[in-house]
């Protein structure tokens, strides 16, 4: 029972960094990104290649750090994917979204589904179809509760690290968000677009830093997906409806909402993998959806509209 | 006597949402600094555009606008703050899910300077929202909205201030403490404009007023005078008080 909990929870982390960063676009660039999955997947494949690049020049880089499964090399990948991905989202936006912004959101949708197909498949020749991973070290799970507690539990350090790390992400986040200009205004255009605008934010300007962070906790979500799981080149189409699913569930906008929409449906996900079968997973994610959209429609911290 | 430079000049002002379907049609209008003008005409006349167009909202195809002689027509509505210019929409004026304070303080936040030096004016001018300063501005009644709305453009320190039809909803009694705000605002040094469907306040606060007709003006002169103009109260004021009461 806590073993299905915790599973849940991992999978869960994932779905909520990179919900996050889609509930961010979705209500500041106003449009539903279909393509936000596939920077969940670059990031990963990104900080891939980077940390093979420095295993390759030094095996020091890929030595464990501590209890993990990975050495330093793939920190230093991971910061430097959460940058490159981060880019990659700005160019996208430069070469393509911000051109069609003015002909609506259906415009956008559409484009996004076609940025979507063009970045899967670069990645599926570039990198392949078979599933790889960061690191070929097995982790001994450490076990919290013995197997007679309610079936037990037990942790890998890695598993305990994501976690810790899709916490301190959010945290700082939402200190962003709450306390700085960029952040402030960030929250006044999503808002308020108009007023933000003769309240003197540049609309330009919040867009960049939403594409910037979204693109970076992608990555970060591609990675900790990469480490928990594997590397597939259609992890990102797997995970997009998950991520819509947490974005709507938890409201559209909203910070919080997001982590807990990506926490309950990777627990739905766990719970359903355990007893339905995992086929079902996603079905179950769905169900949890509708039955809480059925109470609270705006989702679970959304704003009235 | 050399010629005071305009708080505001508007010159032959042609703007619109759509590209040869033109809503301020050719307008002109001089605010000289201290002053109270106001923007009253029959509804779809482009008063609200006017102003909008002059705050960077609507595109401008031709004509030009000055800030104190300095050329604004093509500065994006978010600089227009930078230049002294504040404006004040006439819908969703405030962020209605933050406190009062929250709304003064992004205000002030986005332009910079010294907090402080911003806002304690601004609650010494408002000592209501000062009071209030805790509640959700989605709370707050229609006039204390209205002011916390104007509150907010004031942060800036602007040199002109353009409120988008700063009565409406409001009840007379409400009107009056507005206006007589705006009084005080001008008395600070601040320039006014403002567009008005309740042109019986609006005469009566301005120093002069604008007749808008099909986006140009018609007449411009001291409200005085418009207030004794018999084509004016006929069209605009007789029979639009008439009607509304």
């Amino acid at each position: 029972m806590f073993q299905i909990i915790a599973d849940g929870l991992m999978i869960g982390s994932v779905i909520s960094l990179g919900a996050i960063g889609l509930s961010l676009t979705m209500s500041i660039v106003r449009f539903s990104n279909f393509s936000h999955g596939e920077l969940l997947a670059w990031g990963a494949y990104l900080a891939l290649v980077v940390s093979s690049g420095l295993t390759a020049m030094n095996d020091v880089w890929a030595t464990p750090v501590g209890p993990f499964s990975f050495g330093w090399g793939l920190v230093l990948a991971m910061v430097l994917s959460a940058a490159l991905t981060a880019l990659l989202a700005l160019l996208l936006d430069t070469i393509l979204f911000k051109r069609l912004r003015k002909q609506g959101a259906i415009t956008l949708v559409i484009a996004s589904f076609g940025a979507a197909l063009v970045l899967r498949n670069i990645l599926l020749f570039w990198q392949g179809g078979v599933p790889q991973y960061f690191s070929e070290n097995l982790q001994i799970a450490i076990p919290l509760l013995p197997r007679g507690v309610w079936g037990g539990l037990r942790f890998t350090p890695d598993q305990l690290l994501v976690l810790a790390l899709t916490l301190a992400a959010v945290t700082g986040l939402h200190l962003f968000l709450r306390y700085s200009v960029l952040g402030r205004s960030m929250r006044a255009t999503a808002i308020n677009p108009a007023l933000a605008q003769v309240s003197g934010i540049d609309p330009e300007k919040v867009l960049r830093a939403t594409w910037l962070i979204g693109g970076g906790l992608a990555a970060v979500a591609g990675v900790f997906a990469g480490i928990t799981v594997q590397l597939r080149p259609t992890m990102g189409e797997e995970l997009l409806l998950p991520l819509f699913a947490a974005v709507i569930l938890g409201g559209i906008g909203s910070l919080w909402g997001s982590l807990l929409g990506g926490l309950l449906i990777g627990l739905a996900e766990s719970v359903s993998v355990a007893t339905l079968g995992a086929e079902y997973r996603t079905a179950a994610a769905f169900i949890v959806l509708i039955s809480i959209s059925l109470v609270k429609p705006n989702g679970l911290f959304g704003e009235k509209s | 006597m050399t010629e005071v430079a305009p708080a505001l000049a508007i010159e032959s002002l042609e703007a619109g949402y759509e590209p040869g379907l033109s809503i301020v049609r050719g307008a002109s209008l001089k605010l000289l600094p201290g002053e109270i003008v106001a923007v009253i005409g029959p509804n779809g006349a482009g008063k609200s555009s006017l102003v909008r167009a002059v705050a960077g909202l609507v595109p401008i195809t031709s004509g030009r606008n000055l800030l104190f002689g300095k050329d604004i027509t093509k500065t994006p509505p978010y600089r227009m703050v930078f230049e002294g210019l504040a404006f004040v929409p006439q819908t969703e004026n405030v962020f209605v899910n933050l406190s009062v304070a929250e709304n003064l303080e992004l205000a002030a936040a986005i332009v910079k300077g010294n907090r402080r030096e911003r806002l304690d004016p601004v609650f010494a001018m408002f000592p209501d929202l000062h009071r209030q300063r805790a509640d959700v501005a989605g709370q707050l009644s229609g006039g204390q909205r209205q002011m916390l709305a104007v509150a907010r453009g004031l942060i800036a320190k602007p040199k002109l201030l353009i409120l988008d039809e700063p009565s409406a909803g409001l009840s007379p009694k409400l009107v009056e403490q507005v206006f007589s705000k705006l009084r005080e605002i001008r008395a600070s040094g601040v320039t006014v404009l403002l567009v008005e469907q309740n042109v019986k306040a609006a005469l009566a606060l301005a120093d002069r007023a604008a007749v808008l007709v099909e986006g140009k003006e018609r007449i411009v002169a001291p409200c005085s005078e418009l207030l004794n103009n018999d084509c004016v109260a006929e069209l605009y004021l007789g029979r639009y008080v008439k009607e509304r009461i």
